[in-house]
């Protein structure tokens, strides 16, 4: 993702389909000059059960409830939060009612910095995941179908 | 299009064929008070292109029952449809694309019911046809002169497919009233087309998303169709690069939850694609015969006339048809994974590649949509309204990419 970030010396995205059910999500950002705010964030219409470095994604448009849990993994210290997703710009865009973002606030980023979040609607194993094998490596060292 | 096609193989004999025939029966026979009006007025007033594409239904919807029923009530009804509409000032409307898709109903219409038409109807439809849809069509060619506002015949988007196929088609149905006109914009349509085909290269994935991918490839299959049968030649252009791998775009970019992944300006609902039948057949792609089959029986008020025209009963789902459980698009840097083909099973769309990469690209790179058991977790905001200032402008949005990212 290097191109859209023009103040980064390098930022790789990887995606990681775990089991066939879980999603990691590892971001690595190495930063050409000190970063302001760096802010990762995903838009959904689900609500929030709890927040802190674990968070429980609710809904129940169909039904019984169906939840996903989602974890920071690293770096330590980190948590979520939910804000709108109201936009702020030219009057007359969509004020995407019904959608949220859940966000996690890294601040000043002056060093490189690895972000791995994992996601699953599987309570268990987003609490247990730990980084191993090929994804506790750099994105650039993971193999797979669809490396690029 | 050869209405002789669906004579010959009536896919009557499969029971949900059978029950589409029904269906599109009973459509077609619903008292219709007159024919469409220029300005039918009304509590819900109907844009130019809202009258375009319900002329085109309902010249598909009598056309393709009049074949399965050889009932002449529907062909003549038809018929005042196209003489109605063919009557109209002009088929002007804010966007070139209304004459489009109405001289595409008009053209299918001359060539379906040519036979049951006078020679003075025949006279008035290829001189609408001529008059109303070619020349302007000229005339687009003549005005897109000036870089960097190239519009349609130099742009590569959904807009380039739709119209140049549209041209040629109708092209195809006036050549024998004046050639001269045909061949003028059969050939300026032949060489710009090539770039909307090029879109597809160099594996059928589609950069404006999967909404417009289906109405680019709609009217690309309309063409292609329409060659063969017209000249039995189809120009090489159902061998463009990617086209014919172009259907697996289709079940990949549909998440688990059974919203679509709705990168660029796409929405996240299903819409049924007809020409899915025919990608299914022509390139030997069964299960894109199964999802339009699948949409159908879910959603039997959206089936839609062409489904039985080019129904294919040899449809086979995805687990069954050897489709990998991830795949990327190198053309469009899109990559789809997935635990397995049921319904509910984890599912990540992801953008990768560039930012605004076309028309309807957003500011999306590294962003992604998740299902998991049958939940949309992380959504993609899909489009905004296009009338908001300086949505289209590339230079614009670069400066206003925050307000616009629309992740």
């Amino acid at each position: 993702m290097t191109l859209a970030y023009p103040d980064c010396a390098r930022a790789r995205r990887g995606f990681a389909l775990i089991d066939r059910r879980h999603v990691v999500i590892v971001d690595e950002i190495v930063p050409g000059r000190p970063l302001a705010n760096v802010v990762w964030q995903m838009h959904m219409t689900a609500t929030i059960e709890a927040r802190g470095e674990s968070v429980t994604l609710v809904q129940t448009a169909a039904g019984d409830p169906a939840r996903l849990f989602m974890r920071i993994v690293e770096p330590e210290g980190r948590v979520f939060a939910a804000t709108a997703a109201t936009p702020s710009g030219p009057a007359g865009q969509n004020l995407n009612r019904g959608i949220a973002k859940v966000t996690i606030e890294l601040g000043q980023v002056e060093a490189p910095l690895r972000l791995t979040v994992i996601l699953s609607p599987d309570e268990a194993a987003c609490a247990s995941f730990d980084l191993a094998g090929i994804i506790a490596r750099p994105v650039d060292e993971w193999s797979g179908a669809l490396r690029p | 299009m050869e209405e002789e096609g669906c004579r010959t193989s009536r896919p009557s004999a499969d029971l949900t064929a059978s029950q589409w025939i029904h269906d599109q029966t009973e459509t077609a026979s619903a008292p219709l008070s007159r024919p469409l009006q220029r300005d039918p007025g009304g509590d819900a007033p109907a844009t130019p292109l809202d009258i375009a594409r319900l002329f085109v239904l309902r010249i598909q919807t009598l056309g393709i029952v009049w074949f399965s029923t050889d009932d002449a009530r529907y062909r003549d009804r038809a018929t005042k449809e196209l003489l109605a509409v063919c009557a109209f000032p002009d088929w002007q409307g804010d966007e070139f694309l209304v004459t489009a898709e109405t001289m595409f109903g008009a053209a299918i219409g001359y060539d379906w019911f040519f036979n049951a038409l006078s020679d003075g109807e025949r006279q008035a439809v290829a001189s609408a046809i001529l008059t109303k849809g070619v020349q302007p069509g000229l005339d687009e060619f003549a005005a897109d002169t000036s870089p960097p506002h190239w519009t349609w015949p130099r742009q590569r988007t959904n807009w380039n497919l739709v119209c140049n196929s549209a041209l040629m088609i109708a092209a195809l149905s006036v050549a024998e009233t004046d050639w001269a006109a045909a061949v003028q914009i059969f050939d300026l349509c032949r060489r710009s087309i090539s770039l909307g085909f090029d879109q597809y290269r160099p594996d059928g994935g589609w950069a404006e998303g999967p909404g417009y991918w289906h109405y680019a490839t709609q009217y690309a299959v309309y063409l292609v169709d329409s060659l063969k049968t017209a000249l039995g030649d189809d120009l090489g252009l159902g061998d463009s690069a990617g086209f014919g791998n172009t259907g697996v775009f289709r079940p990949h970019a549909a998440g688990s939850s059974g919203k679509l992944f709705n990168f660029g300006d796409s929405d996240e609902e299903h819409s049924g694609g007809y020409w899915l039948f025919w990608l299914a057949k022509r390139y030997h792609h069964p299960v894109d015969a199964w999802i339009e089959r699948e949409h159908g029986m879910v959603h039997p008020d959206r089936v839609h006339p062409m489904d039985l025209l080019w129904f294919d009963p040899d449809a086979r789902p995805a687990s069954a048809d050897h489709l990998t459980t991830h795949h990327r698009f190198h053309g469009i840097d899109v990559a789809m994974l997935r635990g397995d083909w049921q319904h509910g099973a984890t599912y990540l769309g992801i953008k990768g590649g560039a930012n605004d990469t076309c028309r309807h690209a957003h500011y999306d790179l590294g962003s992604f949509v998740l299902d998991a058991d049958g939940v949309r977790w992380a959504v993609d905001l899909g489009p905004d309204r296009y009338q908001l200032p300086n949505y289209f402008d590339p230079a614009a949005r670069a400066v206003l990419s925050d307000e616009y990212a629309r992740p």
